[in-house]
Parts: C-alpha cells; sequence; structure tokens
C-alpha cells in the first residue's frame, strides 16, 4: 500500500506576483522560480524559488534570483543524473547535497555574475540611483562587494519516489502537511533574520548559511509541501494564519481540484500582497493525490 | 468569488517609540513645553506619512524618564488614533531605566517576526544619573533592540552628546543638536515623516550589508537655521 502511494507523481502548481510596494515604487519582481521535472523511473521533481532583495543596494537582484533558481536546480538535477545508476542512491545524493551543493550553488553563482558584469557593466545612472537611495558611501560597499548587486534568497525541495530533500538560504518559508494534516516545518526559522535582513547568496562564505534537511520516504509523504518568499508569510497577521494557507490548499486541491487552484492563485497573490506586506510574493505547491477529474500538465518552467 | 487561502491578513507592525526626558532641567526656559508642542505639531504630518504606505501598520508609544520611568502611553497606539498628552518635569534623568524598559518590549514576544525594524527616539537635555550603559546593554541584548532605528536629538547645550551617540551605536549619524524651540520641532516632524516613511518600506538586504541601526536608509537631516534672538536659545 505504501508503495503504491510512492508511485503516484508529485505536480507542482508555481506563482509569482509583483509587490504591490513594488509597482507602487516603479520597482520590478524581484522574485524568481523554477520547475524541474525529471525524466526517469522516480518522476522526480525540483522546485527552486529566490528572492531578490529589495534594497537600493541590490538593484539587479531580478537577475541574480532568476541565475540562483537555474543553478540550483541544474546541480541538482545533475546530482540527481550522476546517481541514477548507483545502488545507494538517496544516500550518494544526500551526501552530495550536504557536502557539494552548497559550495557549487555559490561558487557558480559568483561565476555567473563575473560574467554578467563583464558584459553589462555597472552603468553611472545605475550608481546616481543607488548614491541618492543610499548616499555616496554606498558606491564604494558595491565596488567592495558587488555580489551585493544581485543579491538573492534560495530555497529549493528535490522530491523523488524514496526521498524528499530540502535546502535553504535566507528568509522564506518551506511548510509540509502530513496526511493527518499537521503542518511541519523541514527547515526551521532562522531566529537571526528579522527586520528585513536576511542571509543571502551574496554574502562571504554564504554556503555556510544553508540548512538542508534530507528526508527519506519510509513513512506516508507528505500529501503537500509548500515553498514561498517571505512576503507570503509577512502577509498574514501571524503565523497560524499564515500556516492555514497551506491547509486550505490541501483542502482545495481535494475538493476543487488542482486547475481551480492554479486558475485562482495569482489573484490570491495580488490580495495578499496588497493588504499585507506589499512584497513581491512567490509560492510553489508540490502535492500528491489528485482527484481523478482535475489533473494538470507539470512542465518545466519559469519566471 | 473564490475564498482566499489563509487566515487574516495584515500590513506589518511598525513601532514608533518616543523616549522624552522630563527631568527638572527640562523645565527651564519651556523646554518641556516647547517638547510637548513640537510632538503634537508632527502628529498630523506623521498620519499623512504613514497614509502613503497602507503596507505598515505604524504603533506609537512614549515613555518618560525622571525619577525613574514610565510609560506616558503604554498601548501601542495605531497613528491615525494617537493624541498627545502633556508631559510634566522634575526629578531626576534616569535614562537607563527607561531604556530597560523600551527592551522589555522588544522581546520576542510580545514582538513578533513579522515586524518591521521599530524606530526609537530619545530626546534628552542632560546627562543620565542611572545606570545608563545597563540599559543600553538589555536594549541592545534584544534582536530588535539592534534592528531598531534609534535617534537621539540633544535638547540645548547641556546634553551628553557622547552618550547620545552610544545609543544611536554607530558613527555614520550623530544626534540632533535642537537649541531652539523651532529647531526641536523641525527634527521631531522629520523623523515622525521622513524617518518613519524609510522605515516603513519594506526592502529586504544582505546581513553583511548594514551595521546595527542602520538597516534602513535615513534621509538627510533637517538643517536648522540660527535662531531670531540669543533669547531663542536654550
Amino acid at each position: 500500500m505504501q508503495n503504491i502511494e510512492r508511485k503516484v507523481p508529485w505536480n507542482v502548481i508555481a506563482e509569482s506576483v509583483r509587490g504591490s510596494s513594488h509597482k507602487r515604487n516603479g520597482l520590478p519582481n524581484q522574485d524568481a522560480y523554477l520547475v524541474t521535472k525529471l525524466e526517469g523511473a522516480d518522476s522526480s521533481l525540483i522546485l527552486a524559488v529566490s528572492d531578490g532583495h529589495g534594497s537600493a543596494f541590490s538593484f539587479r537582484s531580478d537577475q541574480g534570483a532568476r541565475m540562483a533558481v537555474r543553478i540550483c536546480s541544474d546541480l541538482l538535477t545533475e546530482m540527481v543524473r550522476e546517481s541514477s545508476r548507483s545502488q545507494n542512491r538517496a544516500s550518494e545524493i544526500k551526501r552530495a547535497v550536504e557536502e557539494k551543493l552548497p559550495k557549487e550553488i555559490v561558487r557558480e553563482w559568483r561565476e555567473k555574475i563575473d560574467k554578467h558584469l563583464k558584459a553589462y557593466p555597472i552603468s553611472p545612472e545605475e550608481l546616481d540611483v543607488l548614491s541618492t537611495a543610499r548616499g555616496d558611501s554606498a558606491k564604494d560597499r558595491v565596488s567592495g562587494n558587488p555580489y551585493i548587486i544581485y543579491g538573492a534568497t534560495l530555497l529549493a525541495a528535490l522530491i523523488t519516489d524514496s526521498f524528499i530533500i530540502y535546502i535553504q538560504l535566507g528568509d522564506g518559508d518551506i511548510l509540509s502537511v502530513s496526511r493527518e494534516g499537521e503542518i511541519h516545518c523541514p527547515i526551521p526559522r532562522d531566529e537571526r533574520l528579522i527586520g528585513n535582513e536576511t542571509t543571502s547568496l551574496c554574502t562571504k562564505e554564504a554556503w555556510r548559511d544553508f540548512y538542508i534537511n534530507f528526508q527519506q520516504l519510509i513513512d506516508q509523504p507528505p500529501r503537500l509541501i509548500l515553498l514561498s518568499t517571505d512576503g507570503f508569510s509577512n502577509s498574514f497577521i501571524d503565523n497560524r494564519a499564515f500556516q492555514k494557507a497551506a491547509k486550505d490548499f490541501v483542502d482545495i486541491i481535494q475538493q476543487e481540484g488542482p486547475c481551480y487552484l492554479k486558475s485562482n492563485l495569482e489573484g490570491w497573490l495580488n490580495e495578499n500582497s496588497e493588504k499585507g506586506s506589499g512584497d513581491d510574493i512567490t509560492v510553489g505547491i508540490l502535492f500528491q493525490d489528485l482527484p481523478a477529474s482535475g489533473t494538470i500538465e507539470t512542465n518545466n518552467y519559469t519566471i | 468569488m473564490a475564498v482566499r487561502p489563509g487566515g487574516e491578513l495584515a500590513a506589518r507592525p511598525l513601532h514608533f517609540i518616543l523616549i522624552a526626558d522630563c527631568s527638572g532641567s527640562m523645565s527651564d526656559n519651556g523646554k518641556i513645553q516647547a517638547l510637548n508642542n513640537a510632538i503634537r505639531e508632527a502628529i498630523p504630518h506623521m498620519q499623512t506619512s504613514s497614509d502613503d504606505n497602507p503596507n505598515a501598520q505604524v504603533f506609537v508609544r512614549a515613555i518618560k524618564f525622571s525619577s525613574g520611568a514610565s510609560w506616558h502611553i503604554e498601548k501601542p497606539t495605531p497613528v491615525e488614533d494617537f493624541k498627545w498628552f502633556d508631559l510634566q518635569a522634575s526629578g531626576v534623568t534616569d535614562m537607563g531605566k527607561a531604556l530597560k524598559m523600551v527592551a522589555d518590549e522588544l522581546k520576542m514576544p510580545p514582538m513578533t517576526d513579522r515586524a518591521l525594524p521599530p524606530v526609537l527616539v530619545l530626546m534628552s537635555d542632560g546627562q543620565p544619573t542611572d545606570s545608563f550603559e545597563d540599559g543600553l546593554a538589555e536594549l541592545m541584548a534584544q534582536g530588535w533592540g539592534k534592528k531598531a532605528v534609534r535617534i537621539a536629538i540633544a535638547i540645548g547645550d547641556d546634553c551628553d552628546l557622547d552618550v547620545l551617540q552610544k545609543f544611536i551605536g554607530h558613527n555614520e549619524m550623530k544626534p540632533l543638536q535642537a537649541n531652539n524651540a523651532e529647531a526641536l520641532v523641525n527634527y521631531i516632524r522629520w523623523v515622525s515623516t521622513a524617518v518613519l516613511k524609510s522605515a516603513s518600506s519594506p526592502a529586504s538586504q544582505s546581513q553583511e550589508n548594514q551595521v546595527s541601526g542602520l538597516n534602513i536608509p535615513i534621509p538627510v537631516a533637517p538643517v536648522n537655521n540660527v535662531p531670531n534672538s540669543a533669547d531663542d536659545v536654550w
């Protein structure tokens, strides 16, 4: 019975909206996400989400976020493929993710930025905007660490039929809902991250701030996994109101079907931003057990 | 209409706390009344500024210190309902006690991790008579104490600027020197509008990219003109 359940393929619905404060201030949506469905026997799925910093220092963070989700997804894909013939596949991937992935992500992200900066050097206009917002000393700070310009967080989940790996750097939330409807936080909130400050890909030795949780699917897998940028949880009055959203997503999928959720999600997230945090919001929902009527197509996609 | 998932939505709370010196010397040359007038004058500007950002809910409180310290306005009051009641001056300058009481309010709970950085405005005309260092240490031991935007206004020439600089906690901003009633009005209006507006904009940034108390961009403070006559100077 358990084996049959674990063979049910995972599906994903993801959406990202520009924050209401970003609309007021003429800023772009600085979040990004990427869904990668791996072909193969176990239908592995990767969801990566990134939140580019809204600070004036990070004026290319939308691009930094897009780089982050691409690099993370590609590296995880490579690790899955490399271990595909191994007899100890789960432990091999676990070791690779824990020992190599954070450093590899940071290294590749920085390499990509170096190339981008070479192709598109910081313009005088960008520096003028920065110094107007944060004073002339801000230019020195940026030239001392140009990665700040692209600063972004990273959340990811790799799901196979036998294990799940959760990855997090910086703010944002990962929740799972059990078959019994209980909420779990695979990666607990980092108590240091208050007041709009976050650990980030742009900080020195950023790999040290990654949190990774490997979860073997010995028993029943979660009914739903939610990855969201902090604009989502910050839009609710408290944590309980936020966690209720994850439970409600389960109910909506079961009662109304995933197509209903997919078609309404953007409107809901816009309401969250307008009446709540004002921030960009990205939500990725991974789930199993689709009702017979209402299958959605999960392809690789991104923003 | 599809029912939105999740519980109640709310703008993020921004706590604005006035920390006012009510020692006996504040009664000299009408300083305490000038402070009362300046705060009262700033309220409508503060309310207008707050309206510009519907994603932040500003709550205002005030604590007073003289011989001991106590909350003058204890309940976090939505800025739209905020009213000012005159302070009276007498006693000594127990600033450390006031900072300890603020520190208690910045613990989690009652604070939550979804709040915006609080704005603390310390206004004093003298030197602490209790253990300022202990009070400051308690404040800075709180996560929200460290992340708070800390602004200090020196009222008159006799204020201990070193103490106010320690409260600010970094050298990129100096205490604001208010030597007359007009300057005090300008500074309190500035902190109630420009600083408040900056603090209410949710812009995330890397931890490495800021110093304590400077995690929001502080706008340039107003330059105060020379008073009309020597009688106007404290």
